[in-house]
């Protein structure tokens, strides 16, 4: 689905050019959930909008779904930090936006966002603006947007990490049964450890700035719901800090 | 809405007896009794007045929207166009803070003493209450917001609809209704110069003729006229910001 090979992506801000990423190559197969996490400032996000098309300016070679990656993709659904709500839609406009934009007629765009409110236990806030939800509502909004366009890749940007700990595990759970009942491609890039090792069927690990990857972790458990609960789901874990923490001059995987 | 309306009846009333206050205190001819005033008003609001009033309104409502479809589309334009702002704003900065009474003389040798000039000047006043805001509104929206339209699929035009315009409306209206009270002031004194109609000529009329209710009907008329513009600007805001309100 996705083929990242040698992305280098360099800031120029006048003067002094930044490079975020270096060296950057992953795959991620066609219906895979793929975790990328690392420390504040490594590129993630950088990594993320180059995967959505909405940073043009790199080099190497960034493929997905077999053509080389290029902004408005229409399978494509971007789910940013902050939800990227519109404060002036309420939920149901928020969540008609993609469709409304995509010039869906008005009929068939409110049946299906109708249908994903419901799915999601958002209807009873459809009249609701965003400043009136809380942060784990928001976030199924924008999630909620993002499934209406249908997507086959889903790219979120810290997710969840604005969320208290409860809600934050419910809404792994969540995602993780729309993987499994829309059978999409998700990127998700996190800094918590707990976070991709449950979510991420790969995890990729980035270096501090410029961000390059110091290793990819196959992750069979993820996918389960009770994977979080396994002894072994630690043993990822820890070594997983263990690689954040201290060998980040290793090169490739484990 | 019930509740408002109650609240403006006790304000007028408060204002009433007021006036009747110091009108019965002070014993002037020149200060009209509030009834007097009122009677001139209710009577000439069939006629004469009505007629200046509506003069008026239509000159302050061309220049509102006037000044909204040149201001808005330009201060979009300056938002989003750093290099063209750079150097746009030398210019604004210099003809911003001119009052802009003092081209009243200017215009009327231009363009005639018709409701061109008047129209003109407001539109001018207001212009530039609601290129800045607009322009620094359109600055300041998120970025993010942006990008997550953009990765929805919006265009330019989408973006600008679903976007940057219902941003800055709530920093436009109120704009308009800190500048509207200018340029209610400003009409005055340019209909009180060059006119035939309008309320400032209305009143400036009564004075010279010393009809003195006249004269207060005719402030009567022109508080008339600046309430209605702040209720419908606020039920605007109201209607279209409702996001704010909550």
């Amino acid at each position: 689905m996705i083929v990242v090979d040698d992305l280098r992506v360099v800031y120029n801000p006048p003067g002094t050019p930044v490079t975020a990423l270096e060296g950057v190559s992953f795959r991620v197969g066609k219906g895979e959930t793929c975790a990328i996490i690392g420390p504040s400032g490594c590129g993630k996000s950088t990594l993320l909008y180059v995967l959505a098309g909405l940073l043009r300016n790199f080099q190497g070679k960034v493929v997905v779904a077999g053509e080389p990656v290029k902004p408005g993709r229409s399978k494509t659904a971007l789910i940013l930090q902050d939800y990227g709500l519109l404060p002036w839609k309420n939920t149901f406009d928020n969540a008609c936006l993609g469709l409304e934009i995509r010039r869906v007629p008005r009929n068939v765009r409110e049946a299906a966002v109708k249908l994903i409110l419901h799915e999601l236990g958002l209807y009873e806030l459809r009249m609701l603006y965003p400043g009136q939800l809380s942060g784990g509502q928001r976030q199924r909004v924008a999630i909620a947007r993002a499934l209406a366009l249908e997507p086959d890749l889903l790219l979120m940007d810290e997710p969840f990490s604005s969320l208290d700990a409860l809600t934050r595990e419910a809404l792994q759970e969540n995602l993780l049964e729309i993987w499994g009942r829309t059978g999409c491609t998700i990127v998700l890039v996190t800094h918590s450890i707990e976070e991709a090792v449950f979510l991420g069927s790969q995890v990729v690990v980035l270096s501090p700035r410029p961000g390059k990857v110091v290793a990819t972790y196959p992750n069979v458990g993820a996918g389960d719901k009770l994977w979080r609960r396994d002894p072994e789901f630690y043993k990822v874990c820890s070594a997983l800090r263990q690689q954040l923490a201290g060998g980040i001059d290793d090169t490739q995987g484990v | 809405m019930i509740r408002r309306g109650f609240e403006a009846v006790i304000a007028v009333a408060a204002l009433f007896l007021l006036w009747a206050l110091v009108a019965s205190t002070l014993k002037l001819e020149a200060l009209s009794s509030p009834w007097a005033a009122f009677r001139v008003f209710l009577r000439d609001l069939n006629g004469p007045l009505g007629w200046h009033l509506l003069v008026s309104t239509y000159r302050v409502l061309a220049g509102i929207v006037l000044s909204v479809l040149t201001a808005v589309p330009f201060g979009f334009f300056l938002g989003r166009n750093p290099t063209a702002d750079r150097f746009v704003t030398p210019f604004i900065y210099l003809l911003y803070p001119v009052p802009k009474i003092v081209l009243l003389p200017v215009l009327i040798a231009l363009l005639g003493i018709g409701d061109t000039t008047k129209i003109f000047l407001i539109t001018l006043i207001l212009f530039f209450q609601i290129l800045l805001p607009v322009r620094d509104g359109v600055r300041y929206v998120p970025a993010a917001l942006i990008d997550s339209v953009i990765s929805l699929g919006a265009n330019t035009r989408a973006i600008y609809r679903h976007v940057i315009w219902p941003a800055v409306l709530p920093d436009i209206l109120t704009a308009l209704r800190v500048a509207s009270g200018t340029a209610i002031a400003v009409l005055f004194f340019a209909e009180t110069i060059s006119s035939q109609e309008g309320l400032g000529y209305y009143i400036f009329d009564a004075l010279s003729s010393w009809a003195y209710p006249e004269m207060y009907a005719g402030i009567i008329a022109m508080g008339l006229l600046g309430f209605l513009i702040y209720t419908v600007l606020d039920w605007l805001e109201r209607r279209l910001c409702a996001w704010k309100h909550i």
